[in-house]
This record gives C-alpha cells, structure tokens and sequence, in this order.
C-alpha cells in the first residue's frame, strides 16, 4: 500500500523567551506516491523542520499532515511510532547508529518486539548484502567508515519496506565521493522498488537529480518545481 | 506461537541491554561501581542493625544485667559521688541498716513487685579456727611473735605484735599484764575478719538462686524459716544470741599467719615467783622485751588452710562456733572529688577521705580508710553471737552477672575488682596490679558480705532499723526497654511515697572505671590511683536511646541518598541517551517500549545488587559468625530491587516526553522565561546555569542535601552522647561499635553525592559544550571557565548545605524538640561539608569544560568526544573502585573490632564533665593534710596580679632555673643557654632573646606519652600574665622520641628559644606535659 503524503497549512512555531518564531508558515503541500523529492533552501528556512512533520518526528503547530486521506498529526505516539515503523524509513545527516550495536542489530533495531511474517535476521543480512556490507555485520558503527554507518543507516529504514524514505541531508556528512555511493542507492532504491525518497539537500547539484525540487525560505516554499527525471 | 514471540521478545530486549551495557565498558563501569556502593549500603544496613540492635541490647540486658531493678536505701545513704550517678563497687556492704522491718513490709505490699529482698548489714565478725596448740613443757617465760603478713596485691602489709607467756607453776592475778605477761591457753586461732548480713531466705532466693547456690552435703542446708534463734544466758548480763548462718566458700584474703615462740632467757624453773617479780620490777614487758630469747618453735597459717579447715569442719558438722564478739558495724569510705591525672582516660576520680580516730577511743590505730564505727567503746555494748553453721554456699553458683572482666559491682557476693594503676608520681603501673582485700574491716576495698544469717535474727541483734537495702525486681520488666523504664520509675515514685526511703533505677546500669587516690596513712606510703568499676546508673537506657535514634537516622540516610542517587543517576542516564531514544522512536519504537526497556535494565541492577548485597552479608556472617533472619535477607533483596525500580519511575515517565524530533533538531534552545537579573559576574552566570537546568540541579541539590543533614543530625546526636557515650565501659563498647559505623555509612553517603553531583554537572557540561567553546573562541581563559564549572558546583552545595542544615535542625527540634544553639556555630560550621562535596564534583566536569575545543562548538551538537569521555570514565571508575575497596575494608574491620572493644578502648575519649580537686599526700600524724589547707587559704585569691604566684601555688614542683628535678623515674634538668641562635632577629624593639635547655631523662621501661616541648608544653610566663611561645627551638638529643610521642627509656634535650621584652620584672618557665601530675614552674626572674 502506497499512499500519497501532504501538509495543509502546517505552520511550527517554536516558543523561545517570550518571542515566538515561525519555522514553517501555512504549508501546503502533496507528495505523490514514488516521488523523488528533494527540499532545499538556506539554513532556517524550514526544510529539516518541514522533513520532521511529514515523518511525524514532530507536530505541527497547525495544520494537518495527511498521509492518503487521512490526517495522522491527531495521533496517539504509540499509533505514529506504529505508523512510522510501517511506512517511513529515515536517514540522517549525523547517521545515527546505535553505538552499540553492530551493524546486524542496528539494522534489525526497527523489528525489536515487532510482529512481522518474514524472518528478521534474513532480511536484514539480505539488505546488507544490498549495500555491500555482508562482511561487516558484526561490527561496531565505530569500526566503520561514514560512508559504511549512511549505508547500514539505509538499510535499517529499509528493514520494514517503507513506502517512503526520508532523508535528512543524507550525505552532509560525507565526502563527494561517498556522498555520490549514497546517493546513488537512493536513487536506485526509489527507482527499483517504487519506494517514494523526500530528501533535504544543501547540494544543488543532487536536488537537481531528483524530479521534484521544493524550494523553501524563511518558512515557505518559494518555489515547487518537477524536473526532468536524471537518467 | 504468541507466547513464543513473547519470549523470543523478552530474550532480545535482554541480549539488547546487555549489549548496550558491555559496548559501553566505561559507563558499565559507573554503573557497576554505583551498584557496589547501594549494596554496600544495603548491606551494611542490615549488618550495622544486626551489631547494633543485638550487641548494645544484648551487652545491655545479659552481660550487665543486675539481678535488681530498683534499689531502696536508708535516706542518708546518698554518697557524694552519687553527683555524678556514680556508685562505689559494693556500695551496699557500706551501708549499716536504717530500714525497718515495717517498711520492708510496705515495700513488699506494693503492686508490680515481684521479688523485694533485704540485705541487713550486720557487721564484722571473726571467721576464725583453732589451728594449732603450742606444745611446750619446759617452765620458763615465752614471748610468741605474732606476723601476720596480708597480700594486698601491690605488697605485703605485716601486722606484728607479741606476747610473752609462761609454762610451768607460776601463776600470777588475773590480770597479770603489769608482769609483762599474759594468760595463754596454747591454743593458735587465725582466721578472717567477714561481713555478716542478714536476707530474707525465701526473697534472696528468689533474687540470686543462693537455694541453688548451697554445697552439696549432709551438713550443708540452706537457711529455713524454721531456723531458731536462741537467746543463751552465759553469764548474768552476759547474753549469746545464737544465729544460723550459712558460710561463703570463697575466701579473697590473702594472708600468713606466723606464731613465733621464743623462750626468754631468764632463769625461771626454780623460783617462778621470784622471778615473775623481778620483772615486774624491772618494768614488765618492757624488761622482757630487752632480754635475749631463743627460738623454739614456730608455726604458720595461711588463710585459705584456715578457710578449708572452717569448710570441712563445718560440713563434717562440727562446733566451731564458739561465742564471739562483734565489735564493727559496716561503714562506707567516703570520697572527695578530685582532678583526675589521666582526665581523658579516666574522667571520674575520687580520694578516700581517710577517717581520724578520736583521740580518746581504744583502737591501736589512728587512721583508717574508713569511718571506724563499732557497737560500743568496750565489749559489753558488742553484741555476742554463737554461729550456728547451717551449710555453706558458693557464691559462684549465684545466678548474678560473674563475668569477670564487665562485672558490674552490685551484687553483694563478691569483692569488687580493683587494680592498681598509677604509682604516687602518677607514673602508670605496668601492667596494672590486681589489689586484694586487708584483713582488717577499714580498708578502702568494700568487701562482700560472706556469711549470711535471716532478718529476724539480724533484727534481733541489730534492733530497730536492721535493713541496709531492698534490692526490688518488678514484674514484667525483662528488656530495657521505654516502657519499662517508666514501669521502674511508677513503681519507685510508689515505694518513696509510701515509706519515705529513696530508690535508684539500677536497670540499665553500667561499669565506669573511675579512680581512687589512696592516700598515705601514717607511716604508710600514698599507694597512689586505684582503678574500680563503679556503677554508673542509668546510662545504659540513655545509650539504648540515643543509638536507636542514632541507627534509625544512619538507615534512613543510607536508603534515602541511595534511591536519590539511582534516581539521578537513572535521569542523567536519560538524558546522556536521549539521542539514543529519539533514533528508536524514529524508527518505529513505541514510546512504552523505551519505559520498559528502562525498567528492566532497572530489574538487572537491583538484582544484581540485591546478590552482591547478600554475598557481602554472607561473608560478613562467615567471618564473623553474625546471626540473621530469613526475613532480613528477603528485606534486603527487596530493598535492593526497589531502589532502583522506584528510582526509575521518573526516568520512565519523563522517557515517553522524548521527541522523536530530537534526532534532527541541533543543538538546544532552552531559555529561562524571564532572566531574573543580569548576567554580569562569572558568579551570576554559574547561578544561572545552575537555575536554568533546575530540574536536574534540584537532584544534585537533595543528593547532597540529604547526607549533609543525616551527618549535622549524627554530629549533634554524638553530641548528646558525649557526656553517657564516653565515659563507661558500655558507652565505649558501644562508640566503639557504632562510631565508625555511622561515619563510614555518612562517608558512602556523601561519595554518592559527589558521584551524583558530579554526573550532573558532567551532563551539564556536554550539553554546554557549543556554549563554552563559544565562550572559548571569544578569548575566555581554561581558569574562568573551570571557575565557572566550580561555581556551579559550589552553589549546588551550599544549596543543599543550606536545606540541609533546615532538615537537620527539623529532625533535632522534632527529636529533642530544641534547637542545637550550644553547638550552632559548631553546626553551621558543617556548611562546608557539602560546599566542598560540589565542588569536589565539579572538578571532573570543570576540566572537561577546559579541554574543550573553540572549534568544538562550531561543529555543533553535543556528542562528548571520545577521548574526554574516556579519560572521564577511567577517572571515575577507579575512584569509584578505590571507593569500594575502602569501604569493604573499612567494614570488614568494623565488625571484627566490635568483638574486642572491651578491651581496646577509642584513643579520643570526649571530654566529659568528670570530677575536680586537690589530692592529698600522706596523712601525717598530727592530722593535718597541710596541702589542703593552703589549697583553702587561696581559694579566691583575685586573679590577674598574682598570675605566676598562682602559678606556683597550683605547681607541681616548683624549680629555679638552673635547678635539677630528680623524681622516681624522671629527671627533668633546665638551664639558661647564653648563645642565642643567630640565624633570628627580635621582631620586636626593646626585646631580648631567652634560651632556655630543657632536659629530660625518663627511666621507665616502657610506655608511651606525649610530650612535646617544642609545641607548648613549655612555654614562659611574665607577670603580668603573658604567656610566651617559643619562637625557636633545636633538639639537641632525641632518644626513643618522635617529636610527638615519648617511648622511654628516654632522653630528649631541646632549646627552646623565646623572644620576652627586657623590661619584664618576673618570668617563669611553666612546662605542662602529660609527662607530670601538674605544672613545673622553674623560676627565671
């Protein structure tokens, strides 16, 4: 199941010493199924933030995220942490391993106490494998390199086959090179399983590569442009 | 298939703690040793209140039990040293009637009362036997020596006197003494002087189980109410009153009776008459006594053949009896208070008051140690008494406390302990001399009475008011407990309302050595100091209560800081791993499962300590052979997993606050509301740091708050104690016990704090991280930012310093409900404690904050680097460690010592109010003590004018300089140096140096004191009162002298240097070591 995600007139305002400051403003916005988005913009225009309501990490001040019909942001916790486990996978600029498990367990850290029909262990050696890790499974996030950590961070949003994967400036943290690896497999995930990739880029370079551009300041979308499809 | 899941759940969830525990080696480590301290605290918990309730109690109600919880005694009974609630060893025996029959009826007659038995004592009689007979034929004038030589423990003391005798026709008048001589059967008696009392059989067996207590034979029967007490005519006038009586089997003097026969040289068989005349003539006795003699016999008695003798005869039921005549009624030796020499070891000491004979009376002596009074001037006012032996008892088999070493001296079977101590020159005796009694009924020593006769019969003798004492047992009463103490105290309000008699409490009683200086008599030398174990009345009860307080306070402590410790620990766990959270739920963890992820890693460790805490106990129990109850063990266990479950019920609810969101946002904008001043000083930015993470600082604040106010409530209850708690046998014991205890306790408590504090500020740091290397890229220097960390922590502590102090004083008022003001400044003092104990916990936090990059900051977020969190965990946990190893020494060596603490006694005794006065040398025989009437003159001689004068009056000894004091053992030497060392130069105009050589040589063989010269004992004295500190010295010789401690044999010869003005008209040199009874004043100017 597949379903479209949007906000309608999301607005954050965040409280600080008697000031209070919009980091998003009326927000309206729909991301079709499949879609490789990618969301730019200044520091503090809103794009982390807006990344952070649509994967329910936050809620908005006003406004609804929709995900289909139906507005999630009215949610009990425990029905958004089911509902990001079933259909959101994130990846983030600082990785976000779990220090101390290996990379088997941190990809399998999602499915902990979860009910599912396929063998845990399985899929997650069989997404490794994806990424090219099969040998480094038993090893510490602080033995791998930061290219290794972004990919075993994918492969543990990938371990429940999320119908969306979000990325917090996925490859900020890398070097250009890697940063290209990563980006790659996003690309190649989206496209060979359908999977729909929201992406927060400082890069205009990658968001040129993705086929939906939204462009953001001071708390709006400037701009929302589709562009070609980067062969 | 669910439950199989469940389990599959359960197994991860474990293997997923377990994991996250072992990666992370460092803050495993903290937890473990975090751990190790709660279940040290838990167990020492338990084993503090098993020493504590079943030792103190145990020592309170068995070792030291009397066999009495009342005493009722004649109204002028009151003894001098009853002051200080001190009674003298065997005070009973002191006491010569004064109750009445009817009295003793009225005291049955009340209610409550389970056992009254009355001791009438009676007096002094002769337990003597005919030893010998003197088998001599030949006619002729014989002298018998007579030495009887007593051990009295320290040496011999000979009684001689002689007699002379004849053998053949002559016989002389009746009284034929103005011959020199006197009528002599030939028969050698020697026996024993003995307190006789009387009791009532059915009460005193009733008391003491004397029933049980009578030898095994045919002969030897306990007293009966059927025993008969005859009245037999002797003479006209002459009355025998016949008593039974039943007989001690012990005998505690030690004696030789020598009889010496020596034949007079004078012809004597062909004309006795002539002869006997002649020497009358000649002067008598005086004559004969100037004659040469031969010996020609000898005989020798010692008073345990003389006792054995008395045993058998009497149970082969033979007439030993006789008549005699009982001359001396029971007198109490009367103290004085006086200074002790040794205050600290012994605060209590007493003189024997030694009793003058009246000029006019009969007795041969002048002087006794105690008042000397007999039933007439001659014998026809003595009464006569015919013993009739109904058996013989051994007071070993009395059912009273007989331990020899924490007798308490109030039973009446046994002469009380006494060891000599200290020689005249307060010189201690090494090792300590037990002293024995005299044979004679006016030694200092009170004996036990030993042979024991009824009432009835003591009525008979006695007349009117025959009882010394009632010993009253109430019923109901078998602990010590608040309930029977007022029970005690109803039931004795009732016997002085109705017979107008006084009564002590002596429940709860304990041993107090106190001194007793034993003045010199006659030609007798001043022994010198006797230790004694007085009864000091009622401390027991007061230890009892103020231990139970003190215990419950420890407990509470320990629990309390343990639970803020793991809650804090729990919170800033939380927040080090709130990242770490946020990551789980963003990746479709519910919320719940964080909860119960912390709740079981929480399960883990309260297991785990619940094991460790049983292990300790465990081998504490093996070592030591400790007792414990099932229940205390599942206590303990509960305890251990309850810490840390309830300590997780914040964490676990402020866990589910976490929003996923935090895996994106960086940095943190957490601002306070308002700013309720400027930030102006670093000071002012510490208190704001600490006022805008206030949820956490409150924790930091009641985890040092908490200790703080236990420790200041312990210190004032020590306080409350001193005056009980140091000063007896059982205060020491139990001071020794728990002491130590409480402080080791108090010091887990606040290393806690620290630890707790130190995690918190730690936290603090981190997340300031961005904000400090800021403040380092704008220039700030590491000292103002380590400042700034030290700040936070101090103010924390004063802080919980300041709530401490109010908690503390809540406890004392709510307890005692008074407010400490004698020891407020002494208190508030303790504000220190927990300032020291934040800043303590800063320092690794401050260096943190130090080694913290400018650059740091602009990469943002707040991940601890590495490398400082590595150094930070090693550092922690090899304090922590050291911590735990300490205290597991600390309590291992606790227990065991409580098994000694009898015998070793705390070095710092409290000063507690003792006694104070002048001791006296010998009596001299014109009966004057010519110190205390000087001591009388200058009693209120103004001070200030006549400082040194004073000075010298009060001195020791006092010397001109130059001089040379030869005591026994000590030789003290002082001399004025010319040469002044050079190296000094007078700070002030117009003043000179003096050099003075003090010298001292100590002959002892061994021993130890302090003694210090160079540190004020010695210093000088002008006379205007100023006192003179030396402001050089050199040691010129050190042998077996450590600066501090004196281990002679030893020489020590130092120059003491002093800067004095010229002008200064008189000048002494005091020195006032523990070396000497009292000041040497050596006279300069």
């Amino acid at each position: 199941m597949v379903h479209t995600m949007g906000c309608t007139g999301v607005s954050k305002i965040f409280q600080g010493d008697g000031i209070s400051t919009y980091a998003l403003e009326d927000i309206n916005v729909k991301f079709d199924e499949g879609e490789f988005v990618a969301i730019v913009g200044p520091s503090g225009s809103g794009k982390s933030t807006l990344l952070s309501l649509i994967g329910t990490l936050d809620l908005p001040s006003s406004g609804e995220i929709m995900y289909g019909n139906e507005p999630i942001n009215n949610r009990r916790p425990k029905q958004l942490a089911d509902f990001r486990f079933e259909n959101i996978g994130f990846i983030f600029q600082q990785f976000h391993l779990l220090p101390t498990l290996t990379t088997l367990e941190n990809v399998m850290a999602p499915l902990f106490s979860r009910k599912v029909s396929y063998n845990k262990k399985e899929r997650a050696e069989s997404l490794l494998k994806d990424v090219g890790l099969e040998d480094k499974l038993h090893s510490l996030p602080s033995q791998l390199s930061g290219g290794q950590q972004q990919r075993v961070a994918i492969a543990r949003a990938l371990v429940h086959e999320p119908s969306w994967l979000l990325a917090d400036e996925p490859t900020g943290n890398l070097d250009t090179h890697t940063g290209e690896i990563i980006f790659e497999k996003l690309s190649s995930l989206n496209k060979e399983k359908g999977c729909g990739v929201i992406f927060v880029t400082h890069d205009p370079d990658l968001a040129a590569r993705a086929n939906r551009i939204v462009e953001m300041k001071n708390g709006k979308i400037t701009r929302d442009s589709r562009g070609e499809v980067h062969a | 298939m669910e439950k199989l899941l469940e389990i599959q759940g359960a197994r991860s969830m474990l293997r997923f703690i377990w994991n996250s525990w072992w990666r992370n080696k460092e803050r495993f480590l903290l937890l473990i040793v975090g751990a190790l301290i709660v279940s040290i605290g838990l167990s020492y918990l338990v084993g503090i209140t098993q020493a504590n309730k079943a030792t103190v109690v145990d020592e309170l109600q068995k070792r030291w039990k009397s066999s009495y919880h009342i005493v009722v005694r004649p109204p002028d009974a009151r003894s001098v040293t009853e002051e200080k609630k001190l009674l003298e060893p065997n005070y009973l025996s002191g006491i010569a009637g004064g109750i009445s029959l009817e009295q003793y009826e009225q005291v049955k007659a009340i209610s409550d009362i389970d056992i009254a038995a009355p001791i009438a004592m009676m007096g002094y009689i002769q337990n003597s036997t005919q030893l010998g007979q003197i088998d001599i034929t030949e006619p002729g004038v014989y002298r018998m020596n007579i030495k009887e030589a007593t051990d009295n423990g320290v040496d011999t003391v000979v009684d001689n006197g002689s007699i002379y005798f004849t053998v053949g026709t002559w016989e002389g008048p009746s009284d034929s003494s103005a011959y020199g001589v006197t009528r002599f059967d030939g028969k050698l008696h020697y026996g024993t002087d003995i307190l006789l009392a009387g009791v009532d059989p059915d009460a005193e067996a009733k008391l003491v189980g004397i029933d049980e207590a009578i030898v095994k034979g045919s002969n030897s029967k306990y007293l009966s109410k059927k025993d008969n007490i005859e009245t037999i005519e002797v003479m006209e006038d002459i009355e025998d009153t016949k008593i039974p009586v039943i007989l001690s089997n012990q005998e505690f003097v030690d004696g030789t009776m020598t009889y010496t026969i020596e034949k007079v040289d004078i012809p004597f068989a062909e004309n006795p008459d002539s002869t006997m005349e002649m020497v009358k003539e000649n002067g008598g006795k005086s004559y004969l006594d100037e004659q040469p003699k031969t010996q020609v016999d000898q005989y020798k008695f010692t008073t345990s053949e003389t006792h054995k003798k008395i045993i058998e005869q009497i149970s082969n039921g033979g007439d030993i009896g006789g008549s005699q005549w009982m001359r001396f009624k029971p007198s109490p030796v009367e103290y004085r208070e006086v200074s002790s020499p040794y205050g600290e070891r012994w605060p209590f000491s007493y003189e024997v008051e030694p009793y003058t004979v009246p000029s006019d009376s009969t007795l041969a002596i002048d002087y006794a140690y105690r008042q000397i009074t007999s039933f007439g001037e001659d014998s026809s006012s003595w009464p006569r008494l015919q013993l009739d032996f109904k058996g013989i008892f051994d007071p070993r088999q009395l059912n009273i406390s007989k331990d020899p070493l924490t007798e308490l001296p109030m039973e009446t079977y046994f002469p009380s302990k006494a060891n000599w101590v200290l020689d005249k020159d307060e010189n201690p005796i090494n090792p300590p001399q037990q002293m024995k009694p005299l044979n004679n009924p006016y030694g200092f020593l009170t004996k036990p009475p030993l042979i024991l006769t009824n009432i009835e019969a003591a009525a008979k003798i006695i007349g009117d008011k025959p009882i010394s004492a009632i010993r009253v047992k109430v019923k109901d009463v078998e602990e010590l407990t608040e309930e029977s103490e007022q029970t005690l105290q109803d039931v004795a309000k009732k016997i002085e309302e109705k017979t107008g008699l006084i009564t002590d409490i002596t429940l709860g009683s304990s041993p107090q050595p106190a001194l007793t200086h034993i003045p010199g008599l006659e030609e007798k030398e001043n022994l010198g100091w006797v230790e004694q174990p007085w009864i000091k009345l009622g401390s027991s009860m007061t230890i009892f209560k103020e231990s139970k307080i003190g215990m419950s306070g420890v407990i509470a402590s320990v629990i309390a800081v343990a639970i803020v410790y793991v809650f804090s620990t729990n919170i800033i766990m939380m927040y080090a791993r709130k990242k770490e959270f946020a990551v789980l739920l963003s990746i479709g963890w519910r919320p719940n499962q964080l909860t119960k992820l912390l709740f079981i890693e929480a399960t883990m460790i309260g297991v785990f300590v619940s094991i460790i805490s049983w292990l300790i106990l465990g081998s504490i129990y093996v070592t030591n052979e400790f007792e414990t109850s099932v229940w205390r063990l599942i206590l303990i266990g509960i305890f251990g997993l309850s810490i840390y479950v309830l300590g997780t019920l914040i964490p676990g609810f402020l866990v589910r606050k976490i929003s996923p969101y935090e895996t994106i946002k960086t940095g943190e904008i957490s601002n306070l509301k308002r700013h309720l001043f400027k930030t102006k000083s670093i000071f002012s930015m510490g208190l704001k740091n600490l006022l805008i993470m206030w949820k956490r600082s409150i924790l930091s604040v009641i985890a040092i708050a908490l200790p703080t106010s236990l420790l200041i409530f312990f210190l004032f209850v020590t306080f409350q104690l001193k005056g009980t708690m140091f000063t007896t046998w059982l205060g020491e014991f139990v001071a020794m016990e728990v002491g130590p205890m409480h402080y080791v306790a108090m010091g887990v408590a606040i290393a806690i704090a620290i630890l707790t504090t130190a995690e918190i500020i730690w936290q603090n740091v981190a997340e300031r991280q961005t904000e400090l290397a800021a403040l380092k890229a704008f220039g700030w220097h590491n000292r103002t930012i380590r400042t700034l960390v030290l700040i936070e922590g101090g103010l924390s502590g004063l802080l919980a310093g300041l709530i401490g102090l109010g908690i503390a004083f809540g406890i004392i008022f709510g307890m005692y409900g008074k407010f400490p003001t004698d020891e407020l400044l002494f208190l508030l003092g303790t504000i220190l404690i927990p300032i020291v104990t934040g800043i303590v916990g800063a320092i690794l936090p401050a260096r943190k904050a130090v080694i913290i990059q400018p650059y740091q900051g602009l990469t943002g977020g707040f991940t601890n680097s590495k490398r400082t969190e590595k150094s930070f965990r090693y550092v922690f946990g090899t304090v922590g460690i050291c911590l735990f190893l300490g205290i597991v020494t600390l309590l291992m060596q606790a227990i065991p010592d409580t098994k000694e603490s009898n015998v070793t006694r705390p070095e710092n005794i409290q000063s507690i109010e003792g006694t104070s006065g002048e001791v006296q040398e010998t009596i001299e025989v014109d009966g004057k003590s010519n110190k205390s009437e000087k001591k009388m003159d200058k009693g209120t001689e103004e001070e200030g004018e006549n400082i040194i004068d004073n000075k010298i009056e009060n001195a020791w000894r006092v010397l001109n300089i130059g001089d040379t004091l030869e005591e026994k053992f000590k030789t003290f030497t002082y001399k004025l140096v010319t040469e002044n060392p050079e190296n000094i130069k007078p700070k002030q105009a117009n003043a000179e140096f003096i050099t003075i050589s003090a010298e001292l040589i100590d002959r002892h063989e061994s021993g130890s004191t302090v003694y210090q010269p160079q540190k004020g004992d010695i210093y000088l004295l002008d006379g205007n009162g100023i006192k003179y500190n030396r402001i050089d010295y050199e040691i010129v010789v050190a042998e077996n002298w450590s600066k501090i401690h004196l281990n002679p044999p030893a020489k020590v010869k130092t120059l003491l240097t002093f800067e004095v003005p010229e002008n200064v008209k008189q000048l002494v040199m005091i020195e006032n070591s523990k070396l000497t009874a009292g000041d040497i004043v050596v006279k300069i100017k």
